[in-house]
């Protein structure tokens, strides 16, 4: 049998994780359903303030914020707990001498919490959306019977979806929840404890001192002068794709850093 | 009538350094080599390094320099393959909050050999309520639970890091009891503690560690053959050592008459360490 990969260990090693991982994880999904549902509560538009002679949708620009901001927060708190285990003694010998590659191990790690964490989300988010639209708009469906230039508001899919500006900026950000994730995943295995305020502190501290330096070093080179290059460095989704591309960079070698850290791990 | 004894090296310790500050160092080229088909009792006074070798057995740490080689791997590569033939049993464990059926059903299919039959006895014989959760038991009934997991992986390599901490005295002889009979051809069972008396009539080779090395690694029976045990009214010059009893003295003396006597580890274990010069050359 492989000793770096079998997709029966593989799958084994899911199910068992699932076992403690789940608990935190399933926890922390119905902790985040519930303040989405509370954030939709608190600033969905009231239908009695619905302007009658507009002619678009209702605005409903405040989903951005939240998915954004919940979304980032969700994915990282379930990132920087799936290592904690290695952090402790006890725990650590049984999470080692278990027969799995460290490959799978990592891999797993990676399941958990880049793709199952943020595809939760954006399931739990696009429900909870459609939920509270179905219901505004059926709110607001005598309005629109009517009056013709009423919409009736869209789920933020449709908005998405609809939008090239939108979909622009969705598709260059992409990479960015595996980002977030590997950055918290690396701080679940290097922190011994406080994994997600440690992590956090850095990444802030990391930024600051990263814009900073930009900025003073741009503004070195580039005070009081005057571009005379093509407009490549013009065009939006140019900086957008080179952004993304390192984000993409960045988060390999948090991965292969993580991997690395798991493999070197001692108890 | 022949016998054939057929000893499967299983465990190839070569220059072992190791210790976990570069100035400290616990093992100082450490040599070792361990078979299939015994208990070896590791013994050694607190500090001395009995975890940390079971730990560089089964590839929780690192060493600094020489070879640890086990059933042909090297263990801190920590693959599947070697992986699935240790049962490693830690001082401090962890096991979740869930009842021992899920804990099974998550666990166990990653040793191919796994005896569920084998498993539901040894729980039987330790009287484990088997509808509690985990995390409800006793540390005591949960390190039951974790040795008979162990021993029904039917693993080549059985390592023990203070297994009777934490039972009460019936469940020490049950213990004593499951691993005299968990022993096979081709398997190798390494049981460390502090409290010798738990590995009385179990073990039958002992290693001892101290000063940065193995002090003493004999069998039962070549320990017995070389030395005796007995009770003696007054010391004299043959005795290595003694130690005063209520009757006189329990002493250990060469066995130059080939007296059969008992060993006694708690009274070897402080002989060795007292007298360690003494004893050297008799197991050179």
């Amino acid at each position: 049998m492989n000793n770096t990969f079998n997709i029966n260990r593989f799958g084994l090693l899911l199910k068992r994780q699932w076992l403690d991982f789940g608990k935190v994880y399933l926890g922390t999904l119905i902790i985040l359903t519930g303040i989405l549902v509370v954030a939709y509560w608190i600033f969905m538009p009231s239908t009695d303030n619905i302007m009658l002679n507009i002619r678009k949708s209702p605005e409903l620009s405040f989903r951005y914020l939240v998915f954004t901001f919940l979304g980032f927060f969700f994915i990282s708190i379930v990132a920087s707990s799936y290592f904690i285990n290695l952090g402790k003694k006890a725990d650590s010998i049984v999470e080692l001498m278990i027969p799995a590659s460290i490959f799978e191990k990592f891999v797993s790690g990676v399941f958990y919490t880049s793709i199952l964490s943020t595809s939760s989300f954006l399931l739990v988010f696009y429900l909870v959306d459609l939920a509270f639209v179905t219901f505004f708009n059926g709110q607001i469906s005598h309005m629109i019977d009517s009056n013709l230039a009423l919409k009736p508001a869209e789920t933020i899919v449709n908005e998405v979806s609809n939008d090239t500006q939108y979909l622009n900026y969705f598709k260059y950000n992409l990479i960015s929840p595996f980002t977030v994730t590997s950055i918290f995943l690396l701080g679940s295995i290097y922190f011994k404890r406080f994994h997600y305020i440690k992590t956090a502190i850095v990444v802030i501290l990391f930024t600051v001192l990263w814009v900073s330096l930009t900025f003073y070093f741009m503004n070195l080179m580039i005070a009081d002068t005057v571009w005379i290059g093509n407009q490549y460095w013009h065009n939006d989704s140019h900086i957008f794709l080179i952004f993304s591309l390192v984000a993409l960079v960045v988060t390999i070698a948090f991965w292969i850093t993580t991997y690395i850290r798991l493999k070197e791990k001692e108890v | 009538m022949y016998y054939l004894t057929n000893t499967v090296n299983m465990i190839h310790v070569n220059n072992l350094n190791f210790g976990y500050s570069k100035h400290k160092p616990l093992f100082k080229n450490m040599s070792l080599q361990l078979n299939a088909g015994h208990i070896y009792g590791l013994l050694g006074k607190n500090g001395a390094g009995k975890s940390s070798l079971l730990k560089n057995l089964a590839g929780l740490v690192y060493a600094q320099s020489g070879k640890v080689n086990v059933l042909g791997f090297d263990p801190k590569k920590r693959q599947p393959a070697l992986l699935e033939q240790i049962c490693f049993i830690p001082e401090e464990f962890y096991l979740p909050a869930v009842k021992i059926d899920a804990y099974l059903k998550a666990n166990a299919p990653f040793y191919k050999k796994f005896n569920h039959n084998y498993f539901t006895e040894l729980l039987k014989e330790f009287d484990i309520p088997v509808s509690q959760k985990l995390i409800d038991m006793s540390y005591g009934q949960k390190k039951k639970i974790i040795i008979a997991f162990g021993l029904a992986t039917q693993a080549k390599l059985i390592i023990m890091d203070e297994p009777t901490n934490g039972l009460d005295i019936p469940s020490k002889a049950q213990f004593r009891k499951i691993m005299a009979s968990a022993l096979t051809d081709d398997c190798c069972i390494i049981i460390s503690t502090h409290q010798v008396r738990d590995l009385d009539n179990l073990i039958d080779t002992v290693i001892m560690l101290d000063e940065n090395d193995i002090a003493l690694k004999a069998s039962v029976e070549e320990i017995t053959e070389k030395l005796t045990f007995k009770k003696v009214k007054e010391i004299d010059a043959s005795i290595i050592y003694a130690e005063q009893s209520l009757s006189g003295y329990n002493a250990v003396l060469p066995n130059y008459h080939q007296e059969e006597s008992k060993l006694d580890i708690e009274l070897l274990f402080n002989a060795i360490l007292t007298e360690k010069t003494k004893f050297k050359p008799l197991f050179d």
